[in-house]
């Protein structure tokens, strides 16, 4: 992806599209719908003219620009180098501060999602509920829909909201250890439906030797703010979480969701500078951001899973779904499966368009859930023909769609794990490789301090 | 009969036939439905996704009654404006008649509904070890009845040959909406007029393809790929010439002259020699054992001819990183100029040096930069004109080369287009090549089988000088 310098994209860069159609080859959208307003081609043709004022930004030109999963397909396909994904954004903006969004969004993305305590309050309100709102589906551990909800479908399957947050958990933790200074970025997905995901994930930096830090008051990154045009609440997220993070010290702030990765690397550059940030404060924020899965490349033998490689009967057959916002948007496509394929007892089998989008695309798979499930089907199929009895991945947005589109389909058997939760398991059976200073895999003891400004 | 704009109760009856959820005449789908593939914006009344023959045939016969033109429209990727509304009316899609209806393996054909993907046929079939040859660039993104409508080409065309080659039975629906069926499922059929090969080609002025009985081969066993260069074209033209009598046929003969190298040089994987003047990649397919003997002899034959460069591959990561050369082309000349004039003239194989001779002239003439690469195996050169359309100045030359270039062409013995079509891109400089009585002909049939002239007007022989006035332009800030 030719990634260069776009901070200057503007919404007038839609005219520089020939409409020569190479996009709708790679577009899931296009792929399940066919018609030229779900293509990149189409919607970069309705933004010109409305930046040639020749239609309005209501009625379906918002409809259509919403249909997109801003998984950067086309972006990448485009043989005259069309910035389509920052063109969308910006759209998108444009639209939000013109003609407005829909109330309900509106007041989602620009006042609760940039005031976190509220936020997290909702979040909560919604784990008391979820019980009495969900029934539970066999061969799994996604939850259904009992009364009919606005926002979710209900034929959908969501995981249940997490017993104990993330963050509420290791507020603050701090765990010394020999090697670098290492944050922890959790995300709003793996801080209220996937903590485990997150705590595998401070095992597995520790294990490294490295120190550990969980910033207590760290937000959300705000990608879905930036997607539905909220520019001015994700600039407020990224001054936060900056001001978190910088308490610290660290030598890298680590992830392991793909979107929040994506958007902390290459948005909050441009976004901390409209804030009025200092280069030097944002270039030591920005340049320590890592995947989980670049980390522990790097970081090399101390989370290997030692043994022999085994194939067929005897080995866990996994495949591997590259999330758009990390094979895509940072080119981290070699480590996890150098992750994977170094691994005892683990056969990576291949998969059939494993960089196709899965479907989610965030607030889209809520909006479109009838697209969304469509697109989503063809990677269950995709899955299905691997072989796999597991699909591996690293994004907890893309595990929780997955999930739902195996269930749908009658594959609940087959597993959807993250890259750290199949290495935690693989540790956890390979005790003696994974013993840091008495961290039991399954919750950490060793809380040697709290430090910041909790 | 006046041709008139879509009436209320035109809209309405439309509605009744592909269903309202099936049509729209919102602006922003209009503006959807504006452009194809030549980046030209006319502005359609209505735009419609019948399901299938029976729909679009009762259009048709609406659109005589009421009087107004029909459109019609495969994935919009045709490069001369084909599928562009220029007088208005109805785009018509065939992006509901998307199944593939059944591949006959044992008598190698396919049935197909005109808006499959040309693509996902070639993947379908290649699982069965068939192989469907007509591979035109927008392969993944253009449709069958698009293609044959265009009678599209590709690179394989040089030992292939075309789509009109593969195409051996068609359902059409007839401008006046009756269905037709042409050609026959087996392999030799010399019953009536070869009204498959008037509508192949035909550019969708005579008829709206909604089915075909394609013609599949074996898929051949392995492919050898070569890239090689040379300080000199004339030297590039003899390795081909002495190819194409070797008794081998590349199933890929593709070209590349210095201009073209100099804009992929940094995008690619391996060295070029600065004296490359011309490039070409070439492939050989078939069984494994044969197609390296083949690429022995092509060697023999390049290094004769003065190859500077001789690179192989041998698994498909290397032969990708050569086809890097060809494909690269397009990113690279965009960040030249920002448009590009893509020109498919085709001359007889020996007049390629002199093609490019001439066009070379014509760029220092006219001061234009001008890329060319393209099919040198069959002579279908892709001449591109770079230009920056903020530039009027530079537009206007570029305009005035284009016309050089077409009167070079013919003056070769070489043909407009090659696999593009006339569309309206090429429609004015058509009578340099068809003669006043051919073109007579032409125009009787069409009469002949569109009375009312509903089908795709103003395209090809039809031209009218004055449609650039119906383009959608941007209002002066």
């Amino acid at each position: 992806m030719h990634r260069e310098n776009r901070t200057g994209v503007t919404f007038d860069a839609a005219s520089s599209c020939v409409k020569c159609g190479t996009c709708q080859a790679v577009c899931p959208v296009f792929g399940a719908r066919a018609v030229e307003s779900s293509g990149a081609r189409g919607k970069m043709a309705l933004i010109e003219a409305v930046s040639q004022t020749l239609i309005q930004e209501t009625g379906h030109y918002r409809e259509y620009l919403e249909t997109c999963l801003l998984c950067g397909a086309c972006d990448e396909a485009c043989p005259s180098n069309v910035p389509t994904l920052d063109i969308m954004l910006r759209a998108r903006e444009k639209m939000a501060s013109g003609v407005g969004m829909k109330t309900g969004k509106s007041l989602i993305l620009n006042h609760l999602l940039g005031a976190a305590k509220t936020f997290n309050l909702a979040v909560r309100t919604g784990r008391t509920l979820q019980g009495l709102m969900f029934r539970r589906v066999p061969a799994s551990s996604g939850l259904r829909r009992r009364f009919p909800l606005p926002l979710i479908a209900g034929d959908r399957t969501v995981p249940k909201l997490a017993r104990h947050f993330f963050t509420d958990r290791f507020h603050g933790l701090v765990m010394k250890g020999d090697g670098p200074r290492v944050g922890i970025f959790a995300g709003c997905m793996t801080n209220y439906f996937y903590p485990e995901m997150g705590e595998g994930m401070i095992g597995l930096v520790a294990a490294t030797g490295a120190s550990v830090a969980v910033p207590g008051k760290q937000v959300c990154c705000g990608m879905p703010a930036l997607t539905g045009g909220a520019r001015g609440t994700v600039r407020d997220l990224a001054v936060q979480n900056l001001g978190v993070f910088e308490k610290y010290e660290l030598d890298c702030i680590v992830t392991g969701c793909a979107t929040c990765g994506g958007n902390l690397k290459d948005n909050y550059g441009p976004l901390l500078k409209e804030a009025g940030i200092p280069e030097d404060r944002i270039d030591g924020f920005v340049s320590k951001i890592l995947d989980i899965n670049e980390f522990l490349f790097q970081a090399g033998p101390a989370v290997q899973v030692h043994g022999e490689k085994v194939q067929g009967a005897q080995a866990l057959k996994v495949t591997y779904h590259h999330p758009c916002h990390l094979g895509r948007l940072q080119e981290v496509r070699d480590e996890p499966i150098a992750l994977i394929e170094s691994m005892a007892g683990v056969q990576l089998v291949p998969m059939e368009e494993a960089d196709r989008c899965c479907g989610m695309g965030g607030s889209f798979s809520i909006e479109h859930y009838d697209i969304s499930k469509e697109v989503n089907d063809r990677k269950v199929k995709n899955i299905v023909a691997s072989g796999a009895q597991a699909v591996v991945t690293s994004c907890p947005a893309c595990i929780l769609h997955i999930r739902d589109g195996l269930i749908r389909n009658g594959h609940g058997e087959i597993e959807v794990l993250h890259v750290t939760d199949l290495i935690s398991a693989r540790l956890g059976n390979q005790r003696s490789t994974f013993k840091v200073q008495g961290l039991r895999f399954n919750g950490v003891k060793q809380v040697i301090g709290k430090a910041g400004s909790t | 009969m006046e041709l008139k704009g879509l009436g209320s109760k035109t809209r309405e009856k439309i509605r009744r036939i592909v269903g309202s959820d099936n049509c729209s005449d919102r602006p922003e789908d209009l503006y959807l439905y504006a452009f194809d593939a030549m980046n030209r914006r006319f502005l359609p009344e209505m735009v419609a996704h019948p399901a299938d023959a029976s729909q679009i045939s009762s259009i048709l016969k609406l659109a005589n009654a009421d009087g107004f033109p029909v459109v019609p429209r495969g994935a919009g990727t045709g490069l001369t404006g084909g599928s562009l509304p220029v007088a208005g009316g109805l785009i018509l899609t065939t992006s509901r008649l998307n199944r593939i209806i059944g591949i006959d393996r044992e008598n190698m054909t396919a049935w197909v509904e005109s808006g499959v993907i040309n693509g996902d046929l070639q993947a379908e079939v290649e699982k069965q070890s068939l192989f469907f040859p007509p591979d035109p660039s927008s392969a993944k993104f253009s449709t069958l009845g698009g293609n044959a409508a265009e009678n599209a080409g590709g690179s394989r065309a040089v030992k292939y040959g075309v789509t009109r080659d593969y195409v051996m039975a068609l359902e059409v629906v007839m401008p006046t909406g009756e269905i037709i069926h042409t050609g026959s499922a087996a392999m030799k059929s010399v019953t009536g007029y070869d009204l498959t090969r008037l509508l192949v080609g035909s550019e969708g002025t005579l008829g709206v393809i909604t089915r075909l009985l394609l013609k599949l081969i074996p898929k051949p066993q392995a492919v050898g790929s070569m890239l090689t260069s040379f300080p000199e074209v004339r030297q590039a033209c003899m390795a081909v010439t002495n190819i194409m009598t070797s008794r081998i046929v590349p199933s890929t003969l593709e070209f590349m002259d210095r201009s073209a190298i100099d804009c992929v040089k940094d995008y690619l994987d391996l060295e070029i020699p600065s004296e490359a003047a011309a490039l070409l990649l070439i492939e050989v397919d078939g069984p494994p054992g044969v197609v390296e003997d083949q690429v022995a002899i092509l060697e023999n034959v390049c290094r004769e001819a003065g190859a500077i460069l001789f690179q192989t591959a041998s698994t498909p990561e290397e032969r990708e990183s050569l086809w890097k050369a060809r494909r690269s082309i397009s990113p690279a000349i965009m960040k030249i100029r920002p448009l590009k004039i893509n020109e498919d003239v085709a001359v007889p194989r020996m007049k390629i040096p002199d093609l490019i001779q001439g066009v070379e002239e014509i760029a220092g003439k006219r001061d234009v930069r001008i890329v060319n690469f393209g099919h040198a195996g069959d002579g279908n050169v892709h001449v591109n004109l770079l230009i920056d359309p903020e530039d009027k100045d530079e537009v206007a030359r570029a305009h005035t080369a284009l016309e050089d270039l077409f009167k070079l062409t013919v003056s070769l013995g070489g043909s407009l287009t090659g696999e593009h079509g006339i569309g309206i891109a090429k429609a004015p400089f058509m009578y340099l090549e068809v003669d006043k009585d051919t073109m007579d002909v032409m125009r009787r049939i069409k009469r002949a089988l569109d009375p009312n002239n509903i089908l795709n007007p103003h395209k090809t022989f039809d031209y009218e000088p004055d449609i650039a006035d119906r383009e959608i332009r941007a209002p002066d800030a």
